[in-house]
């Protein structure tokens, strides 16, 4: 029998609605300079305010159903293993492409967020690593002629 | 109407260049394998290979993701058939039925009905778009901003209507889209809205860079964090050929499966999934014996399997005559069309025509491709399902990446979707539907620039928006969407019965 949607929820819905009636409210600070409805215009303010007031109202409508509803906060555990690691293939992408080029990138790239998972083989993972760098430098570079520089400038 | 031969010969001329031809054979065989490989959908692999179009011709470029994503309904059948576990969320429904087949030694009959049931559903689709595009069209050119405003209202309280029965977090969702599509440089009026002083920020944040963080990212992120699923024993495929009771049980509902499926493309918000889902009940609260249901029935897969393939053309109806995508796929053929320096709305059909035609006649070329190539490469798929996920996800990353960074050859893109990729994971922890944020992003100002203008032309008057009979009535519409019993409820409670 499966669960109905709302009792698979992983997390609180008090604390993520409290989070989006927060960013609501963040918003109205960031435009508080911005002019709104006028009588005659809608000027850039508008319909960011609008849409904030809304958000903190869902927010709150959000948070307070949860609160109803009595959830207890996630117990499962956020996958840290994959977090760290995908975020650090991200993280290495965006500021080794430039210095290094597209092939020991994407290299690069694979190897690390191969971590992601506690199934990783190094061999296998070399192996792939490698095809999938010659062939995104022959796909992305050669065939498509998308303006990469492949190797480091030395 | 001899205009429409002439349209149709257009097309033809265009979907049948060697160019465009093989495009359309690389989109759906694209499709058919994004279909097939559960945990990559048409959504993240549209998002990854929309860059790779920019050295495409439009048409070309268009005609290759329209296949991607007719292509995936098709293969999102084979592995719900032969595993039971579904490729895409549209072919969840083929599972109670097909894999029941397969169990019984019929699995070949059930692909095959699955194979022709959508080829019928494809060409009646085609037709479909075919016929609706130039009234649709001529309507649509007399909307004002008006109407324009209140369809896109209607878009949202429909996507938010189907999508799930957590209508508030569904709305909270479209509200965040529409928020964030409102950072960076304001059109009008020039000055700068919440881009807290950083120079990235001041072109907005890129529907790119969403696309590829929540359902790229993220979704790697998801399945990662779920236990594995132990892959079921693959079935004996066994003969192709239907038997003749079986073909016949499957014709009725070939044609009903199609009829809905159209009719849920069409409807701003819909799409494939909740098509699938709706042939599927109708056709066993249709049936004299509904407890064959969930046992091995054939209109079990015929019915669904059509309807997803239906919707999945039909819904870019809205988006080829109006402009307004209606489901997130359809906002990144959207976003695919302004990168190519097409404005989506009722006057590409007389501007492009050939594109226009081209893609649509296309569409019945890849359903005749799909439908050719797509059986005897069962095996092919099946072997490459033996892939491990472990594989396949780092190159789904690093793909990510490469088309972000080739879109705008800066690093903070490729960051900004990380951030968005983690944001999507927490979301989607949260049983929040990452769907709606991405149309509320892409419609955003569609919203936001005819309610400006609405408001000047009627020199603040807001009382036009509910006087106008058309817009009055969308808006209508999307009230009554808004406060009805959600279609969720059912949906959920009729499986479960």
């Amino acid at each position: 029998m499966e669960k109905t949607p709302h009792q698979q929820t992983h997390g609180s819905d008090v604390v993520s609605g409290v989070m989006l009636a927060g960013f609501g409210m963040f918003v109205l600070w960031q435009a508080r300079h911005l002019e709104g409805f006028q009588s005659t215009s809608l000027g850039a303010g508008a319909l960011p305010r609008a849409a904030a007031v809304l958000l903190i109202a869902l927010g709150c409508l959000i948070a307070f159903r949860g609160f109803l509803r009595k959830q207890t906060v996630a117990a499962e555990q956020y996958p840290l293993r994959a977090l760290v690691w995908l975020s650090a293939a991200v993280l290495f992408f965006a500021f080794a492409i430039r210095p290094a080029g597209l092939v020991l990138t994407s290299f690069g790239t694979i190897c690390i967020a191969a971590f992601a998972t506690s199934e990783v083989r190094w061999r296998q993972c070399v192996c792939i690593a490698l095809v999938a760098a010659a062939g995104c430098a022959g796909l992305f570079v050669f065939l498509l002629k998308l303006p990469m520089a492949l190797w480091p400038k030395l | 109407m001899p205009d429409i031969f002439s349209h149709l010969a257009l097309g033809f001329s265009v979907a049948l260049s060697v160019k465009n031809l093989g495009l359309c054979l690389i989109g759906v065989l694209v499709g058919t394998l994004v279909g097939v490989l559960p945990g990559l959908g048409p959504l993240a692999v549209i998002s990854m290979l929309l860059p790779l179009t920019f050295g495409l011709p439009p048409a070309g470029a268009l005609i290759m993701l329209a296949g991607i994503y007719y292509g995936a309904q098709y293969g999102g059948s084979t592995t719900s058939i032969l595993l039971n576990i579904p490729g895409e969320a549209s072919s969840v429904m083929t599972t109670l039925d097909g894999y029941q087949m397969a169990r019984k030694g019929r699995a070949g009959a059930a692909l095959a009905i699955a194979a022709l049931g959508s080829f019928f559903a494809g060409c009646a689709a085609t037709v479909l778009v075919a016929a609706l595009a130039i009234p649709i069209t001529k309507i649509a050119l007399s909307f004002g901003p008006w109407e324009y405003f209140s369809l896109t209202v209607l878009a949202f309280a429909f996507t938010v209507t189907v999508t799930d029965e957590q209508r508030l977090k569904s709305i909270a969702m479209v509200v965040l889209g529409v928020l964030l599509s409102t950072v960076g440089t304001d059109q009008e009026s020039g000055t700068e809205r919440m881009t807290l002083g950083l120079l990235e920020l001041s072109d907005g944040i890129g529907f790119l860079v969403v696309a590829m963080g929540i359902f790229g990212f993220a979704e790697i992120l998801k399945v990662l964090s779920a236990p594995q699923r132990a892959v079921s024993q693959v079935r004996r495929v066994g003969g192709l050929m239907p038997t003749h009771e079986e073909a016949s049980q499957s014709a009725m509902p070939v044609v009903r499966g199609t009829a809905i499926g159209s009719l849920f493309g069409i409807l701003p918000g819909g799409g494939a999934i909740i098509a699938s889902f709706a042939a599927y009940l109708f056709e066993k609260w249709w049936a004299k014996d509904p407890s064959r249901f969930g046992k091995g029935a054939i209109e079990g897969v015929a019915a669904p399997e059509s309807a997803n393939n239906a919707a999945a053309q039909t819904s870019f109806i809205p988006l080829l005559t109006l402009g307004i995508p209606s489901n997130a796929i359809m906002a990144l053929m959207a976003g695919a069309m302004s990168i190519h320096g097409i404005a989506p709305g009722p006057l590409v059909m007389t501007k492009q025509p050939g594109l226009f035609w081209g893609v649509v006649v296309s569409m019945w070329v890849g359903n005749l491709l799909l439908l050719i190539i797509n059986l005897p490469l069962v095996g092919v798929w099946m072997w490459i399902l033996k892939l491990p996920y472990r594989h396949l996800f780092p190159l789904v990353v690093l793909f990510c990446c490469i088309g972000l960074y080739a879109s705008g050859s800066a690093r903070e893109d490729v960051l900004m979707a990380g951030v968005f990729g983690l944001l999507g994971y927490w979301l989607m922890r949260n049983a929040y539907e990452p769907a709606p944020l991405l149309l509320g992003l892409i419609l955003g100002p569609i919203m936001e620039e005819n309610l400006r203008r609405a408001v000047t032309l009627s020199s603040g008057d807001l009382s036009l928006f509910l006087l106008r009979p058309i817009s009055g009535s969308f808006l209508v519409c999307a009230a009554l969407l808004l406060c009805a019993v959600p279609l969720g409820k059912i949906r959920v409670s009729n499986n479960l019965a």
